[in-house]
């Protein structure tokens, strides 16, 4: 009788020895899925069952070790939601940030551009925009739309007046080469009258038509047409000294007629000249 | 002296009359002949130019008194500042009916004090006055 009890006690504990080890193994897989029942319920029901309160102690034991391994495997998952919460996958950041060396070698750093480059502020402060230099200054080349104005007035306004009296000086002129040392101009350079120093020669006036048109002119001993936007010299009469009378006739640009009195003097080396242009009528 | 047929602005003919004398103060002498029309002298007295038009027409001359006031301008360049360039206009109608003329005249003078000579150029332009 003794025997049988002590076998049957061994059975019992072989039993509780068994339900341990299934209830161990109920437990990883419970780790793996934390959607299964709470294990402690499922021990309690199952292993107190066939044995009553005969091995209370060790299931107390077991529950205990079974609460302690719960609340590691809790610890240790809260832990594992943690670090998911706070920190980020390399997989994660490789697709999402860019790496430090990749950045270096793409993009510019600061210190650089701060080297290399102007700030906006400072250009601002420093240059002119482009925009306000093209409202506020004149290109080079270009034309000023009152270029040709003198005292807010426009060339025309000098011709609409007649009877202009021109007169010029030259007190000496040098052997010169065409077309020599200019002695008067008329109003807005229709006409250019210049002294032309010929050596061994008599002096030349020489008439720049700057008129559009081919003028007809006359001296006192012979007609004379002087070529559009082109120069022509006339031969004084005498090397040593001599007047030339011209009248030049309206042409082109020039509305009324000129006439031109110059006289030279001192015609061995440095020569003198006077002139005098009468254009159009006294008012 | 110069006289040359001109075809003035408006189309109508018209006589252009140039000439230029050097002359001593106090000496008259003749500047502008226009054939059967007129002729002008002039006459230097100090720093004056004295003017005298004969008029060759047998009908009244009589001279215009707004001649000169919106004249053009008088341009003095390089050293010609040196001779007195000096300026002055003059105008008169003469003739009777059609044939009556506007003659204006332009008169520059210049002074060349180491000849003791002034010389009196002029341009003037007849035309018909209606």
């Amino acid at each position: 009788m003794a025997d049988y009890i002590k076998l049957r006690l061994t059975a019992a504990k072989v039993g509780a020895t068994m339900a341990f080890l299934g209830l161990l193994a109920g437990l990883a897989e419970r780790a793996r899925a934390s959607s299964m029942p709470p294990p402690q319920a499922n021990f309690l029901r199952e292993v107190s069952s066939p044995l009553g309160n005969v091995n209370a102690t060790v299931i107390h034991k077991l529950d205990n070790a079974l609460a302690a391994l719960e609340h590691k495997l809790e610890t240790s998952f809260t832990t594992t939601h943690k670090l998911n919460q706070t920190f980020l996958k390399i997989k994660s950041a490789n697709t999402e940030f860019l790496k430090l060396r990749s950045a270096d070698t793409t993009f510019l750093k600061i210190e650089d551009a701060n080297a290399n480059f102007l700030k906006i502020d400072d250009a601002n402060a420093s240059f002119l925009k482009i925009e306000d230099a093209n409202n506020t200054f004149l290109k080079i080349g270009a034309t000023a739309a009152n270029a040709g104005e003198l005292g807010g007035l426009t060339p025309d306004a000098f011709f609409q007046g007649t009877g202009h009296v021109i007169t010029g000086s030259l007190p000496s002129v040098g052997v010169t080469s065409a077309p020599g040392s200019q002695l008067l101009s008329l109003p807005g350079g229709i006409i250019v009258v210049s002294i032309l120093n010929v050596p061994a020669a008599p002096p030349e006036l020489v008439i720049q038509n700057n008129a559009g048109a081919a003028l007809s002119a006359v001296t006192d001993s012979a007609d004379h047409t002087l070529a559009a936007n082109a120069t022509t010299s006339i031969p004084f009469p005498s090397a040593t000294g001599s007047q030339l009378h011209l009248q030049i006739f309206p042409g082109g640009s020039l509305p009324d007629v000129v006439t031109l009195i110059v006289s030279v003097e001192n015609a061995s080396g440095p020569i003198s000249a006077v002139g005098q242009a009468f254009v159009g009528l006294p008012a | 002296m110069l006289v040359s047929p001109l075809q003035l602005r408006d189309g109508s003919p018209g006589l252009v009359l140039s000439a230029s004398k050097d002359i001593e103060p106090g000496a008259r002498a003749m500047l502008l002949l226009a054939d059967d029309l007129f002729r002008l002298d002039v006459l230097i007295r100090g720093d004056s130019l004295q003017t005298f038009v004969r008029n060759l027409t047998s009908s009244e001359l009589e001279f215009r008194s707004d001649v000169g006031g919106q004249g053009g301008g008088t341009v003095t360049l390089g050293d010609a500042a040196a001779l007195a360039p000096g300026r002055a206009d003059l105008g008169f109608t003469l003739g009777a009916g059609d044939d009556r003329v506007l003659v204006k005249v332009a008169i520059g003078t210049l002074r060349f004090a180491d000849q003791g000579t002034i010389r009196v150029s002029a341009q003037g332009i007849v035309r018909l006055a209606c």
